[in-house]
Formats: C-alpha cells, sequence, structure tokens
C-alpha cells in the first residue's frame, strides 16, 4: 500500500517545523514572484507610472529570498540527512526555488521593454498589444496559482496537466502568443515595436515553460518519477 | 482569472499542512509480505521461500521469503522487534542454539536446503559465516584467532600454510598493517574497530560464501565505524553479506539491496536507491523517514 506523506508526523519535532518552515518560504517567494507578475499587468495598463520600477525592485527581494532558501535547504540536507519523501520534498523545495527566480527575473526583462518603449507597444489587428500582453499575464498568473497549489497540496493530477500542457489557460496562452507573433511579422509596422513584442514573448514563452517545470517537480515530489525531458 | 475561492486558498499559503498530525494512521495499513523483484537463478546465492520462526508458542517470523543474491550487500532494517535479527540467525542455523525456536519453510544455500537433518552444522557456519555486534575476539593471540577456524577445519597441511591464511585474512580485513608486528598480543587488547575488523578476519579465514552481520558497527565510533564500512564494501567483491542495521544511513551507504521488516513480516525488498528515494510502502516510508520506530 502506498500513501503519500505529507511533511508532518516526524518523531523528530524540529524537522517537522523545518520541513513547515522549508514550505512556507517557497510559497512566500512564489507570492513575491506573482506580485511581480500582477505588478507587471498593472505596468501594462499604464495607470500605474511606478509599476515597472516596483517589478525590478521586486526582484532583490525574490532574489535574497532564493539565497536563504538555498542556504536553509543546505542545512536541512546536512543535518538531518533526508530520505524518501522527505527528500523528494526538499529537492522538489529547491528546483521551484531555482524556476520561481528565473520567472522573476522574466517580469523583469518584460518591465525593462515596457520601460524603453513608454507603454507604447503598437497595435495587432486593431488592438493595443499592451491589452494583448495584459490578457496573457493573467492567463499565466492563472496557471502559477494552479502550479503552487499542486505544490502545496501534493496534488499530482493537476501538475501533470500543467507539465503536459492541458489545461486551459496553457492551450489559451499559446493560441495568442502563436497570434501575436504572427501579426507582428504579417503586419511590418515599427521595426522597434516588432523587437519588443518579441523579447515580451519570448521571455513570456519562457515564463510558461518555468510554470510547466513547476508542475513537473510536483510530478516528482508525489510520485518519484522524474519527468523532465520526457513530457509527464 | 482564477475562481475566488481558488485565489484565497493561494493568498493563505503560509496556513500550509506541513506539520499537522500525519493523517496516516499505522494501524489502517495492512502488512503483506513481499518476496520483492525476484533474482535470476544463477545470481542467487540464498533462497528463503515462507520461512516462519516460533519461540514456543510466539510466532516471531511470519512466511518470509526472500532472495539473497551472490556479491551482493543485502540490508536489513526495521524498529525493534520486526524480527530482522531472528531471521539473519536463520541463515546459518545460530537458532538452533535455543531450545524452544522453531523454524519451517525453506532456506537454501546453493539449492541446498540447510535446514535439512543431515546437514552438518558446523559446515555450514564455516560457509555462512557471522560477524556480531559486540566485537567478541577469543582471549588468545591475535594469530589464534585467525588460524583457529582453519585449523579446526582442516583447511591448512602446514604451518606456511596457516601463515598464509592468517595474513591473507588480516589484509582482506585491513588489518595486516597495523598488526603484522604484533601478532603474538592477545586480540582482546585492540581497540573496538579493530577488534570488529578482527572478527571479519576470523570469519573470512575459513573462506565462507555468506558473512552474516548483526548491527557489526554500533558499538563503534564513527571512524571505525568508516573502515568497516569500506571494508564491506571491498568483501563484497567475494563474498555475499547480509548485514542488519539500525542506522538507516549505514544501509544507504553500503549496501545494493535493502529489505524493510515490520512485526515479523518482511514488507518491501528493492534496490537501496529506490528505498530510500522512493520506497513503495508507507510502512517503509514512515519507517525511514523517522515517523515511527
Amino acid at each position: 500500500m502506498k500513501a503519500v506523506i505529507e511533511p508532518g508526523g516526524h518523531i523528530l519535532k524540529r524537522f517537522d517545523e523545518d520541513m513547515r518552515k522549508l514550505q512556507k518560504r517557497v510559497l512566500k517567494m512564489a507570492r513575491l514572484v506573482r506580485e511581480q507578475i500582477c505588478g507587471l499587468q498593472g505596468a501594462f495598463s499604464g495607470k500605474d507610472e511606478d509599476a515597472t520600477e516596483q517589478v525590478v525592485e521586486g526582484d532583490r527581494s525574490v532574489d535574497l529570498l532564493e539565497v536563504k532558501v538555498d542556504k536553509f535547504i543546505i542545512r536541512l540536507l546536512a543535518r538531518r540527512s533526508p530520505v524518501g519523501g522527505d527528500l523528494r520534498f526538499i529537492v522538489t523545495a529547491s528546483r521551484i526555488v531555482t524556476d520561481l527566480e528565473r520567472l522573476g527575473d522574466e517580469a523583469v526583462q518584460m518591465a525593462r521593454v515596457l520601460e524603453r518603449e513608454y507603454g507604447n507597444l503598437g497595435e495587432c489587428n486593431g488592438r493595443a498589444v499592451e491589452d494583448e500582453v495584459r490578457e496573457l499575464l493573467a492567463l499565466l498568473i492563472e496557471l502559477f496559482d494552479q502550479a503552487m497549489l499542486a505544490f502545496r497540496d501534493y496534488d499530482c493530477q493537476a501538475a501533470k496537466e500543467l507539465a503536459e500542457g492541458k489545461t486551459g489557460p496553457d492551450g489559451e496562452m499559446q493560441k495568442r502568443m502563436q497570434r501575436l507573433s504572427a501579426c507582428t511579422l504579417a503586419e511590418g509596422g515599427d521595426v522597434s515595436h516588432a523587437v519588443n513584442l518579441v523579447l515580451i514573448l519570448r521571455s513570456m514563452e519562457r515564463g510558461l515553460r518555468y510554470v510547466q517545470n513547476i508542475g513537473e517537480h510536483v510530478i516528482y515530489l508525489a510520485t518519484g518519477k522524474d519527468v523532465r525531458h520526457k513530457g509527464a | 482569472m482564477l475562481a475566488v475561492e481558488q485565489k484565497e486558498a493561494f493568498m493563505s499559503v503560509v496556513e500550509t499542512r506541513a506539520g499537522e498530525p500525519d493523517s496516516m494512521k499505522m494501524d489502517e495499513l495492512s502488512i503483506e509480505n513481499t518476496i520483492g523483484k525476484p533474482l535470476l537463478e544463477k545470481k542467487i546465492s540464498m533462497h528463503c521461500r515462507e520461512v516462519d520462526v516460533f519461540y514456543g508458542d510466539k510466532q516471531a517470523i511470519f512466511d518470509v521469503s526472500l532472495d539473497i543474491g551472490k556479491n551482493e550487500v543485502l540490508a536489513m532494517i526495521g524498529p525493534s522487534g520486526c524480527g530482522k535479527s531472528t531471521f539473519l540467525r536463520c541463515l546459518n542455523r545460530m537458532n538452533d542454539t535455543i531450545a524452544s525456536c522453531q523454524v519451517t519453510g525453506s532456506i537454501r544455500l546453493d539449492e541446498e536446503d540447510i535446514y535439512d537433518p543431515k546437514r552438518d552444522v558446523e559446515l555450514l557456519r564455516a560457509r555462512v559465516g557471522m560477524v556480531f555486534q559486540k566485537p567478541n575476539p577469543f582471549p588468545k593471540s591475535i594469530y589464534e584467532n585467525i588460524a583457529y577456524g582453519p585449523r579446526i577445519h582442516g583447511l591448512t597441511r602446514d604451518k606456511v600454510e596457516l601463515d598464509e591464511i592468517v595474513e591473507n585474512s588480516l589484509v582482506r580485513a585491513g588489518l595486516w598493517k597495523e598488526v603484522k608486528d604484533r601478532l603474538d598480543d592477545v586480540g582482546t587488547g585492540l581497540s573496538g574497530g579493530q577488534q570488529q575488523r578482527l572478527c571479519i578476519a576470523r570469519a573470512i579465514a575459513i573462506n565462507p560464501e555468506v558473512i552474516l552481520m548483526d548491527e557489526p558497527c554500533s558499538a563503534l565510533d564513527p571512524i571505525a565505524t568508516a573502515v568497516v564500512e569500506e571494508l564491506i564494501d571491498e568483501l563484497r567483491q567475494r563474498y555475499t553479506i547480509v548485514i542488519v542495521t539500525h542506522s538507516m544511513q549505514q544501509a544507504a551507504r553500503v549496501s545494493q539491496r535493502t529489505a524493510y521488516f515490520h512485526l515479523g513480516r518482511l514488507v518491501e525488498v528493492d534496490k537501496t536507491d529506490k528505498i530510500f528515494t522512493n520506497p513503495g510502502h508507507s510502512l517503509t516510508e514512515a519507517y525511514i523517514t523517522g515517523r515511527f520506530g
């Protein structure tokens, strides 16, 4: 009989505390990255002039927390010699932290593009590109939330759907990114706008990949199977 | 966008489930014996099937079936009283020394039933040697500790051959360099770690096929433990080793396969890497991760 054992329940209660702390710190880091992406949404709406600056500033906190969590993980490995589900949880946390930090970096990249263009990225099919990007970010946030909830709840099924790109928001994101990309090539407008849009789409694509990675890490956590580079 | 309740769930992430009482109830879990992935016949050193052990009316081992591979280190782990030492002692009939102990089922060493009434038990114990928890050298010289076994089993014709066996055994046990100039000193005068290696040398002097080790490092300090563990790894090239240990790290370090025992049953046996990263049974997981013991 196989059942997933969650972080609590150790005879050594301090081990439980350590595992709880680790989970909290990863989720706190997720919250900071989420705030960056939400801030980016605000920046693309043009209503908040300081938004891009806040996204860049927010990245410092994410970076600092990454270092802190890494240090904590090394301490846990050295002191507790974790095995089984505990080991998988710690390895998963370490991998997720790396992906979160990279996701934060992509948010910064997008904010920098927006700063250069003073909030004007041109149009696509008669709609402002900023609106399209904002909606893409909303989908990314939705997927991100699903990934982090899957981590919190050891939800292997949700993680599988994410990793395989089978969720509704994932398909919608892919479709919209392709449309935006095609639009840029077809309309042949301002080269600067086109280059910036390509940069944004590249960051968006990477962001989506990092979220899918989190899904793969959760599958490893719940089942012990490493599905990276294989498809879930 | 996210449904409101999902968003709330995410924002309350700090109220995590980690640290809550374990929802898994041990008494609700069925314990079934396993046999693990069968080994190829030619790779099997010992073949145990449906082994039951009773001490009087009390059953200590329930229907255990297990293959022990040639040149492998098999670690047996489990909480105190789970039957791992009892099972180990069945493998060279050490339990015969306990009057109330009765063993049923089949245990074969290279196709020969070790519980065959015609079997010479002394010869069996020469083929399946044993190293105990506490080093127990004879109160004799280092040389005599090693020479005793080969002499009584008639393995040598003359002193030259015996000297060779003593030297080879001490070399294989990693003790030769430390004692070669004081072979006449009493064995009990060595340090704990050296005494345990002397006992290992004594076991291998009679050229066994299998060496059973019952918590061989539990009385040793970390350095002596490391030396014995390194020795176990080297001995694997020539012998099959079955080790009972309470140290999870030791099982992970020295063995190729690990068997988990619980309440007299074999719950799981698999590659050590698998047992310590992704065990198949909740009981194994709970034990190795320190959730009960």
